[in-house]
């Protein structure tokens, strides 16, 4: 599904040019459960942006399952990846001014898809999600565990083959966490492929994978 | 500096607001200043009229009879000396060759003594008919040629003589003139009843050391007296006396008093400081909100290491004062650049007293920089620390949204306004500097001439390019010779403008007859007995329908029966304000003044005046050749350039400061809802659909404002249209133009500040660090 090949990203600041990633080489299978892991600034989130198509790189090839990214246009990747992936993010980013019920439809509106389909699929993740009764709450009235399960019930809403996560847990206490993981390997275990960047062991384990970085470099 | 713009936006918007208000003090400081030069000022008095009706009413006046100096002076030992003083209407002189409105007043001797007035060079004017000028008119007038001992012609009182010049004086005092005319020439051209005509100022001197009260006392004699003398009428005289310091600015009203500012036009200067700065004050408030985000890591430090409320809170308002201090400096150097480029006579750019002047611009703004800093600091220093430092707060949405939203809606319709009430003055003046529609300017010449013009008439006639030659005493667009007319030998005259003229002329001008037709052709020398008159005169006299008036006789100059041989639509023929005054023409050779040429078809003035100056040397090879373009002659009359620069400058500095205002607000808004906006984009927002969101808001402010400002507008833009009398209507093209650009910058400018914070990469925003 994914296919990084020397992919290097860097800045320039005055002569020096520091790496973020550096000949990075990735493999991704359809439904793998990967967490990234790696000290803090050792390019764990660039990576999963360059993934997601949120960053670009300077050097490399990306393929996405059959189209080359390094040659789309902004445009086409921007459809690209709002057909196939999802984000969850540390810290939520839910639209404060939405409601728990909009801040989910968001996606779809941007998918142009039906206003009557768009109801029934966000009912549907309600349902599955439990939060049916917390639909016309605004997200600071969630508590962080409430608040992260919108953030992946939106990530899910439009049916991404792929979920990329930058530290879900970061921000939640460790039951919350452990909830949330568990819904991973669920969805996992539907077919969803996921991509989480993490710090903690115990998470990693979650997935079928680990890849380690330092330094921008795969280290294994 | 980390915002450059927003520092720049403030001290620019501050700065380019800074030099009109400092201009308006400046006139306001000036106003107080305008008679601060006489020799004598606590002892010189200027007399007030009250006049009480029978009905208990009082009026008050500024003039008083013109016997009363003469009284005071004789009469009253407490009285040093008095002199009147009389403001004429304006005169319209004329040197050889030039020909310009002159604003005159009529001195005494003793006036130069009690005032000073000095001469550059020449004498005091005494006898009939004798003038000095300022030094500015000399030089319009006569160049660098020495002025004395030439003359100046009116076309009622005849000739005058220059006996001297006046060195330059302070222009904003209420003696303001352009010629001071011997008294006796006053008294000459003036039948009036002179005792009880309020028709001068008095102005007197009263002995050094003397008590007030005696004066008080000599003008309380003098009212009983005047009273007595005008027992039958039912109105009662007071006089009191007003120390000629008080007299600018006037903190009462008072009838005649001629060039004296009032407390309220001081207002209206004030209020117009006031006005622009407080536009530029809101983007400050604006700006310094949308940077809210960025100060409050700041206050929030500051608060944890122990900063009190009000300690912020100066902090913030030092810098928008030290903001406005910068502006300031900015805007002075701006003043002084203006200084050199803007000449307009209602203007003042020198003050006396340069450190109440500057004591007044440091005043203001530290004033500007309060009422700019207050607001946001009040919202900045009630940050939360501990929030701030988490970072989980977002930039101040403080109070309302809609205070802020209506600061924006006040800018944009402020700038509509005034852009549309200049647009009006624009085409108004446009309209008076091409008008064809009252009478007919294009491919008319005019050749000054005097003595036997004929052979000359006679040569220019048979150019090939001259279509018609007409004569008339003086051109359409000026001032005129007035007459007196009644119906009937015994009825009561009344004034008319009369001109001198020809058919030739009348044809020339393209007047539009009612009833009756043209003069008849004449080439007589002596005047003839048919008239032709505009509709107001026949209203004015009650002559009945156009039609009936043909052939009517009326009374010209009291004993002259004329006829009436045709009568023309009212029209203007000479100032647009004033509704249509009653016209009589004439045949009169020996008044014809003017040969005004119409060419048959368009042709370069310049060769036209070639020709007509070799025909002109042939005849009078020793006097200068005057010759005029009459469409540019009346162009330049008409339209004020100068002035129209001026407002025009003021309107784009409004309509900057205003565009900046709506960039402050977008950048705030869209700062605000950066956040946002990375999550739309990482959900799969395109650039145009956040574009669209994000600007719909503004376009709702933008719509109000236009709802707002097309009927406020329109209604500035017919309420200054209807000062002219003759006007042009609404130029509604134009100011549906001037909408579309202001609404097409404004809406643009929303467009790219969007547009710039939908386009930045969404990871920057969304980073959690």
């Amino acid at each position: 599904m994914i296919d990084l090949k020397g992919i290097y990203k860097w800045v320039n600041t005055g002569n020096n040019r520091t790496f973020l990633l550096k000949d990075v080489n990735l493999h991704i299978k359809e439904g793998e459960f990967i967490s990234i892991m790696g000290p803090s600034g050792s390019g764990k989130s660039t990576l999963l942006n360059v993934i997601g198509m949120l960053d670009e790189f300077n050097e490399g090839e990306y393929n996405f399952l059959h189209e080359s990214v390094h040659k789309l246009k902004e445009k086409q990747r921007t459809s690209l990846y709002k057909q196939y992936i999802g984000f969850v993010f540390q810290a939520y980013h839910l639209i404060d001014e939405l409601t728990v019920y909009e801040n989910i439809e968001t996606p779809l509106i941007y998918q142009n898809v039906k206003t009557s389909e768009r109801k029934a699929m966000v009912a549907d993740i309600l349902d599955r999600f439990n939060i049916v009764g917390k639909k016309n709450l605004f997200p600071t009235q969630l508590s962080g565990g409430q608040q992260q399960l919108v953030g992946i019930a939106r990530a899910l809403i439009a049916k991404p083959k792929l979920l990329l996560a930058d530290e879900p847990t970061g921000n939640l206490n460790s039951k919350q966490g452990e909830e949330i993981m568990n819904l991973f390997k669920e969805l996992n275990n539907e077919g969803v492929a996921i991509i989480q960047v993490t710090h903690s062991e115990k998470n990693a384990s979650y997935g079928s994978r680990i890849i380690n970085l330092l330094d921008g470099m795969i280290v294994n | 500096m980390k915002h450059k713009l927003f520092s720049f936006i403030n001290i620019a918007g501050l700065g380019i607001a800074i030099p009109f208000s400092l201009l308006c003090l400046t006139q306001v400081v000036v106003v107080f200043e305008a008679d601060n030069f006489h020799p004598s000022p606590d002892r010189t008095y200027r007399i007030i009229t009250d006049i009480k009706e029978a009905n208990a009413s009082t009026t008050k006046y500024a003039t008083s009879p013109f016997a009363l100096a003469d009284n005071l002076k004789t009469n009253y030992p407490v009285v040093e000396n008095a002199t009147p003083v009389v403001r004429g209407s304006t005169w319209e002189l004329t040197s050889n060759i030039k020909k310009i409105n002159v604003n005159p007043i009529y001195v005494e001797p003793s006036f130069f003594e009690i005032f000073s007035f000095p001469l550059e060079k020449g004498t005091l004017p005494e006898l009939p008919n004798t003038l000095v000028i300022t030094h500015g008119m000399a030089e319009t007038f006569f160049g660098t040629e020495d002025p004395v001992g030439k003359t100046l012609t009116h076309h009622d009182y005849g000739t005058f003589t220059v006996t001297g010049v006046l060195k330059p004086y302070k222009r904003g005092t209420h003696f303001r003139s352009d010629a001071m005319v011997s008294m006796r020439s006053f008294k000459l051209f003036s039948k009036d009843n002179l005792k009880k005509d309020l028709s001068a100022f008095t102005y007197v001197l009263i002995k050094e050391n003397s008590d007030k009260k005696d004066l008080d006392a000599a003008l309380a004699m003098s009212a009983a007296n005047t009273n007595k003398e005008i027992a039958q009428s039912k109105e009662t005289f007071h006089y009191r006396k007003q120390l000629v310091t008080d007299i600018s600015p006037a903190y009462e009203k008072l009838q005649n008093n001629s060039y004296v500012e009032s407390y309220s036009d001081i207002a209206v200067n004030l209020g117009m400081a006031l006005a622009i700065i407080l536009l530029a004050a809101f983007n400050y408030i604006n700006l310094t909100l949308a940077r809210s985000l960025s100060r409050a890591k700041e206050v929030g430090i500051r608060k944890v290491t122990g900063a009190l409320r009000y300690q912020l809170i100066s902090q913030f308002v030092c810098e928008a004062v030290l903001i406005s201090f910068l502006a300031l400096i900015a805007g002075y150097f701006i003043l002084n650049l203006m200084k050199q480029f803007i000449h307009l006579h209602w203007i003042t750019w020198e003050v006396d007293n340069n450190i109440a002047l500057w004591i007044v611009f440091i005043l203001f703004t530290i004033f500007i920089g309060i009422v700019a800093g207050f607001f946001p600091a009040r919202i900045l220093s009630g940050f939360q620390p501990v929030k701030v430092l988490k970072g989980t707060i977002s930039p101040v949405s403080f109070g309302k949204m809609g205070f802020r939203k209506s600061l924006v809606v006040i800018q944009l319709v402020a700038t509509c306004c005034f852009v549309f009430l200049i647009g009006t003055m624009f085409s108004q003046f446009e309209y008076m500097a091409t008008d064809n529609e009252n009478f007919n300017r294009k491919n008319i010449y005019n050749i000054s001439v005097a003595g036997n013009y004929k052979p000359l008439q006679n040569d220019i006639a048979v150019n090939k390019n001259v279509e018609r030659i007409g004569l008339v005493s003086t051109p359409f667009g000026g001032t005129s010779a007035t007459c007196v007319i009644k119906k009937d030998n015994i009825g009561e005259n009344s004034i008319a403008n009369y001109y001198a003229a020809n058919a030739d002329f009348i044809a020339n001008m393209n007047l539009n007859f009612v009833a009756g037709k043209n003069l008849p052709e004449s080439i007589s020398d002596s005047a003839s007995n048919f008239v032709v008159v505009n509709e107001q005169t026949l209203y004015m006299m009650g002559l009945g329908t156009p039609q009936e008036a043909i052939g009517k006789p009326i009374f010209l100059n009291n004993d002259k029966m004329v006829i009436i041989q045709g009568v023309v639509k009212n029209f203007c023929y000479s100032i647009y304000q004033f509704a249509t005054q009653p016209l009589v023409m004439q045949y009169d050779p020996a008044q014809f003044h003017v040969l005004s040429i119409k060419t048959k078809n368009d042709l370069h003035a310049k060769d036209l005046k070639a020709d007509m100056q070799l025909i002109w040397k042939k005849y009078y090879p020793y006097e200068e050749f005057s010759f005029s373009d009459y469409e540019k002659e009346l162009y330049n009359r008409y339209y004020p350039g100068a002035d129209m620069q001026f407002m025009g400058m003021i309107s784009f500095v409004v309509f900057i400061i205003s565009i900046m205002g709506l960039i402050g607000m977008v950048t705030y808004n869209t700062e605000k809802r950066l956040k946002e906006i990375g999550i739309r984009k990482v959900m799969g927002a395109s650039v145009s659909v956040i574009v669209k969101e994000l600007s719909v808001g503004f376009l709702k402010l933008i719509i109000i404002s236009g709802a707002i400002c097309i009927p406020l507008g329109y209604l500035v833009s017919s309420s200054v249209i209807n000062v002219f009398a003759f006007n042009d209507g609404v130029n509604f093209k134009l100011l549906v133009i001037l909408f579309c650009v202001i609404f097409f910058i404004a809406l643009a400018t929303v467009v790219i500040k969007t547009a710039a914070a939908a386009i930045a990469n969404p990871v920057r925003s969304l980073r959690t660090e």
